[in-house]
């Protein structure tokens, strides 16, 4: 059963108010947050008046809308206004967008009830949080390893019981990377299926706004609520319903098993997923093993694109409107020097042109692949690092490999929990679907939460 | 190899600061990060055509009141109702 079902449940039978669950989390915030660092502005005042209004209604007899009254958070790089908005970052220390994102309109609509502002990576570049301009976020199931990134903030904050959802953004694996390193459900949606208007970007063609969620139904319900068409996202066209198929039978159903990718994960994870694969065999669905050619390339693809759009999207930043001009964290400085390198006269055909062919191929492979089978099943990640673990640029990017291709590709993708390693860091399976599909991924998630509880 | 010069080259279009004791780990950083990207440049060229996901969703190019300019400017450095252009910029220019 979800959280966010068993919470409204005792809202209605009024086992507590609004309000008392909303100071029971600002009291969890309080306690765990200096440990966990997942939160770098909480907003209880405000939370508490929306938990006041959710009061009054459920007093007058009303019903309660689907995410109404529970307490969430939302990514430090998705606009709100009068909330200052950083994106971790010491340039935009300050800023207090005059405009709310289209996904908390949506969610404001629903009375959610914003704890605050989560961590993340400095413009939501990194891997593992640890290049917030406020330090890392601890994953909440060992204080020596990172929350994971670049939303690491956002899965502390759900992994440790700070709240009960939060959004995040997912431009190469930031949503699904971090929920697996902390033990929940991340969901990055098809491109174009959430609006990004008003998430401070990062790499337009890839960046898409996902929930973090302590269960598959939460993360469908949140989904469900942010999938709307916006006319002031041009590539947004809105998503398909998620959340009335959750338990659908996956007898017959074909999942393609990504062999590279599960030959190159280490010992304990691979264990973990073949487990997986059998649990979703004793289910009646058929288990195919595929291969994506080119599939070497979508790391360098990846860095390559995702770091030329951020060379300009982060040129705006030049001093005149709000940026002191200085402030940027070494891995921004980093990508928008390796930007500008495979942007520049001379360079431009043999990197950045050379790479939106091969992610062409890359997103033709992997649809390929798709018309054989229902959904794709991959590692998420290596488990969590420790914190403070000297890696240089490259290795770290590596460990991306396993999230990428389907960020490139535009295709949903989730991570859900598949076990513990021996240190007992959660280990996540990712489930890549067919373009706005997140039903099909979210069902087949569901299905294998239930086996293990 | 990618020079000082290079990337003190990049770091000028880019308009970035870089300080004198960050270069020579930058220069380095740089290039790993270029060797990792040059396996795209070393692949067998591809033709592709791009074929996107769906055809986007485009409106019309209709004006609708947008926000009154001192609130938009509530986030500038100065509280006059124009921009001001960074003048450390220009004198690095000169």
């Amino acid at each position: 059963m979800g959280r966010i079902s068993e919470l409204q449940r005792g809202l209605i039978q009024r086992d507590f108010s609004c309000q008392e669950l909303t100071r029971h989390y600002l009291e969890e915030i309080s306690r765990k947050n200096s440990t966990l660092n997942a939160y770098i502005k909480i907003t209880g005042d405000t939370a508490l008046e929306v938990a006041r209004r959710v009061d009054e209604k459920l007093a007058r007899g009303g019903q309660l809308l689907a995410l109404e009254g529970i307490p969430m958070t939302l990514k430090d790089n998705i606009s709100t206004r009068g909330i200052e908005t950083t994106c971790c970052s010491k340039i935009l220390q300050g800023y207090t967008p005059i405009y709310d994102a289209s996904v908390w309109e949506l969610l404001q609509c629903q009375n959610a009830v914003l704890l605050g502002k989560t961590n993340m990576d400095e413009f939501a570049m990194g891997s593992g949080c640890e290049t917030s301009c406020h330090g890392g976020a601890v994953n909440p199931h060992s204080p020596d390893h990172v929350a994971g990134g670049s939303s690491g903030g956002g899965a502390a904050a759900v992994g440790g019981g700070l709240a009960v959802y939060a959004l995040g953004s997912d431009t190469g694996g930031s949503v699904r990377q971090p929920a697996s390193f902390c033990g929940t459900v991340g969901l990055k949606p098809t491109y174009g299926a959430v609006s990004r208007y008003g998430l401070i970007a990062y790499a337009s063609s890839l960046d898409q706004i996902g929930p973090i969620a302590a269960s598959v139904e939460d993360a469908a319900a949140v989904y469900d609520v942010i999938r709307q068409k916006d006319e002031r996202d041009c590539t947004c066209v809105g998503g398909r319903s998620a959340s009335g198929t959750l338990k659908n039978s996956l007898r017959g159903k074909k999942i393609g098993v990504m062999q590279e990718l599960i030959e190159t994960i280490g010992g304990e994870i691979r264990t973990a997923l073949e487990n997986a694969q059998r649990i979703y065999q004793d289910l009646g669905a058929e288990l195919i093993p595929v291969t994506i050619p080119d599939l070497e390339y979508a790391l360098p693809v990846y860095y390559i694109l995702a770091s030329a759009e951020a060379s300009s999207n982060l040129g705006r930043y030049d001093g005149v409107r709000y940026g002191r001009g200085q402030g940027f964290g070494d891995e921004v400085k980093r990508r928008i020097l390796l930007g500008t390198f495979v942007l520049r006269e001379g360079y431009r055909d043999e990197y950045y042109q050379k790479a939106q062919l091969l992610r062409e191929k890359l997103t033709r492979s992997m649809k390929f692949a798709l018309e054989a089978c229902d959904m794709l099943l991959a590692p998420v990640s290596p488990t969590a690092f420790e914190r403070g673990s000297s890696r240089s640029a490259v290795e770290t990017y590596r460990t991306d490999l396993y999230t990428v291709p389907a960020s490139l590709a535009g295709l949903p993708a989730l991570s859900v929990p598949c076990g513990v390693n021996s240190q007992g860091l959660p280990i996540g399976l990712q489930l890549i679907g067919k373009a706005f599909e997140e039903a099909a991924i979210l069902n087949a998630a569901w299905k294998l939460e239930e086996a293990f509880t | 190899m990618i020079t000082q010069e290079e990337v003190l080259k990049l770091a000028k279009l880019a308009n970035l600061t870089i300080r004198e004791c960050e270069l020579e780990h930058l220069i380095q950083d740089m290039e790993e990060i270029l060797s990792f990207a040059h396996l795209v440049v070393s692949a067998a060229s591809t033709e592709e055509i791009y074929e996107p996901l769906h055809k986007g969703n485009l409106r019309n190019d209709e004006i609708h009141p947008s926000y009154p300019q001192e609130e938009i400017l509530k986030n500038a450095a100065h509280d006059d109702r124009f921009f001001l252009v960074n003048d450390c910029h220009l004198m690095e220019e000169s």
